[in-house]
């Protein structure tokens, strides 16, 4: 699942700044006129945290740095969604430990060996074995990226 | 049936999860100002580091044994606390979280009428799946029972397998007769010492003191221990949620203050956040105190308080800041030294049932602009809206957190990164050393704006 998302700054706009242009939301009467007829089926705004399950207690997220995995459709400053109890199994793509860092990989079962491959026909990354020093840390379940860059 | 789970290091294992460097090494997470031990690895423990030991008393064995060190992170534990909790409330109808690091909750009795061990075993695994975290269970018919279980699954990790269950009769008597009264929950010093010339060393001797005896000895309380520990609930047992009666928000300074104005800035900077914290309970207060003073260790430190009703009562941070502000301009000596100050909110009530002051009135455009307020700092951070007299920016005084750890699972800009790195194997020597010189590798301490 891939989320496109094209966020507005995070810290209040001074009034003057405002666009003259810019169209508000009514959202609701102001004692005189006629009260709007779309008041009782008014709703809540999209909610993000519902969709990518952020409130559950195993979900995390994670930023992506580089471009291992960008054959897979996940690129550079990404930022994932990774289930801590999710299965890891063959084709998924994981969060793993490998020399005391966190990469991003996916995890393929070859001849019964757990190996962690990256996802880049241009670049030629080596594939680990995930053996005992390597620790997956969780299962990435959706990619948010940002288009504006 | 009741439970507790608590978290083995909870400060150290949560650090350990975002940062994999600091597994297998010994880790100390510090307190406020980074004064002092408050949560050690079992490396570290096995080092002899104290719990509380000062920095610069360990400073020697730090660097001998490249012990890492981190300030206390609250924004992560809070965040993993809630975790875990969620975690629990899948296997629990009922969790009483008891503190940062442990929770009591219920679970339903076997059809043997013991505790339910399996179901036990099956959560600690699912938060150690979900959430990362080591935990260690303890069951019993009461909570004391449980809780005592939990300190026994403690100190018998390796045995236990991490959770133990209190429900055999016969378990706890083989237990209790080694496990002494001081360390049961809610045996203080004062009261052990109290129970040693009745000959009560053990809490086998403790679970046979009669009732009327222990509650000469400790009061009404140690009473219904004593029949929790025999298996009998209290139900007056449970941590009432009491209303708040008073408040205080005090605090050590990260560096030492000689400067009238800044001590009143440090002040007033004390005084808002206790508003904020009365505020959010729908709480006024109706006395203010405030005070300051030196280091105990040194000679002649100054020490002084003020305080003052506040009628009518509030929550205003305009009237109590600036009262605080005068309160600290009246105590300074100038020429001394201060190392901590604060202030406490006394007197509270609830917003409505307050008696009204015949001589002020209160200015009705007051509710609504605190509302908005306490909104867009909950919003955009703390004290993105603040009182001019409070000063901006982070001060010397403020508390010290250098060896903080990023909030990774709170802050979009400090989430942990996952890095393309090559790995190292497989790299030349050089290629090796570049990566690791390249800032952007230092997956640590990171911030990414996007």
């Amino acid at each position: 699942m891939t989320i496109l998302l094209d966020l507005p700054p995070a810290y209040p706009v001074p009034i003057a700044e405002i666009p003259p242009d810019l169209r508000l939301r009514i959202v609701g009467a102001a004692g005189a006129g006629f009260p709007s007829p779309a008041q009782d089926w008014q709703e809540t705004a999209i909610d993000l945290v519902e969709l990518l399950r952020l409130d559950r207690a195993a979900s995390f997220v994670f930023r992506v740095s580089g471009q291992s995995m960008i054959d897979a459709g996940v690129f550079d400053d990404d930022v994932v969604v990774v289930d801590r109890d999710a299965k890891p199994s063959n084709g998924r793509i994981v969060i793993a430990i490998v020399d005391g860092g966190f990469v991003i990989r996916q995890l393929c079962i070859r001849a019964g060996v757990p190996t962690l491959e990256a996802r880049n026909s241009r670049m030629n990354y080596p594939a680990t074995v995930a053996d005992e020093d390597v620790e997956i840390w969780g299962v990435v379940r959706a990619s948010v990226r940002n288009l504006k860059g | 049936m009741w439970a507790i789970l608590d978290v083995t290091n909870f400060y150290v294992s949560s650090e350990r999860l975002f940062d994999p460097s600091l597994r297998r090494v010994p880790v100390c997470v510090l307190s406020n100002n980074d004064g002092c031990c408050v949560a050690r690895s079992e490396e570290a423990k096995a080092m002899h580091i104290k719990m509380g030991a000062p920095v610069f008393k360990i400073r020697d064995i730090v660097r001998r044994h490249g012990i890492e060190l981190r300030s206390s992170n609250y924004e992560l534990y809070a965040d993993l606390n809630r975790r875990f909790n969620q975690v629990i409330a899948e296997h629990s109808d009922t969790v009483e979280v008891y503190s940062i690091d442990e929770s009591f909750f219920r679970l339903p009795v076997t059809a043997t009428g013991l505790g339910d061990v399996a179901s036990a075993r099956r959560l600690r695994e699912d938060v150690m799946r979900a959430v990362g975290l080591p935990t260690r269970i303890g069951l019993g018919p009461t909570r004391a029972l449980s809780k005592v279980a939990n300190a026994l699954a403690k100190a018998s990790e390796k045995v236990w397998g991490g959770v133990i269950d209190l429900h055999d009769v016969e378990l706890r008597r083989r237990l209790f007769v080694e496990w002494p009264v001081e360390e049961v929950w809610g045996i203080g010093p004062a009261i052990a010492g109290r129970l040693r010339p009745l000959g009560v060393r053990t809490a086998s001797d403790l679970v046979a003191l009669p009732a009327t005896v222990a509650r000469d000895v400790g009061t009404v309380v140690l009473e219904r221990l004593v029949r929790e520990l025999n298996g009998i609930e209290c139900a007056e047992f449970s941590p009432e949620s009491e209303p708040l009666k008073a408040t205080a928000v005090t605090r050590c300074f990260g560096e030492p203050v000689s400067d009238g104005k800044v001590l009143r800035e440090a002040m007033v900077r004390r005084a808002v956040r206790a508003t904020e914290k009365i505020r959010a309970q729908g709480l006024v207060a109706s006395r203010l105190i405030a005070f300051a003073h030196g280091s105990r260790f040194k000679p002649n430190a100054p020490s002084a308080s003020r305080s003052a009703r506040l009628s009518p009562a509030t929550h205003d941070p305009r009237a109590i800041g600036s009262l605080a502000g005068k309160m600290a301009e009246s105590m300074f000596v100038s020429g001394s030294v201060y190392s901590k100050c604060g202030v406490m909110l006394e007197g509270l009530h609830a917003v409505e049932a307050g008696q009204g002051d015949l001589f002020a009135s209160l200015d009705p455009r007051s509710p609504p602009l605190l509302a908005a307020i306490d909104g867009l700092n909950g919003r955009y951070g703390r004290s993105t809206v603040r009182l001019a007299s409070e000063g901006q920016g982070m001060r010397s005084y403020d508390t010290k957190r250098a060896r903080k750890s990023p909030s990774w699972t709170t802050r979009l800009a400090e989430v942990p990164v996952a890095y393309q790195r090559q790995l190292h194997q497989d790299l030349p020597k050089a290629v090796v050393k570049a990566v690791d010189a390249d800032p952007r590798n230092n997956f640590v301490f990171q911030a990414i704006n996007w």
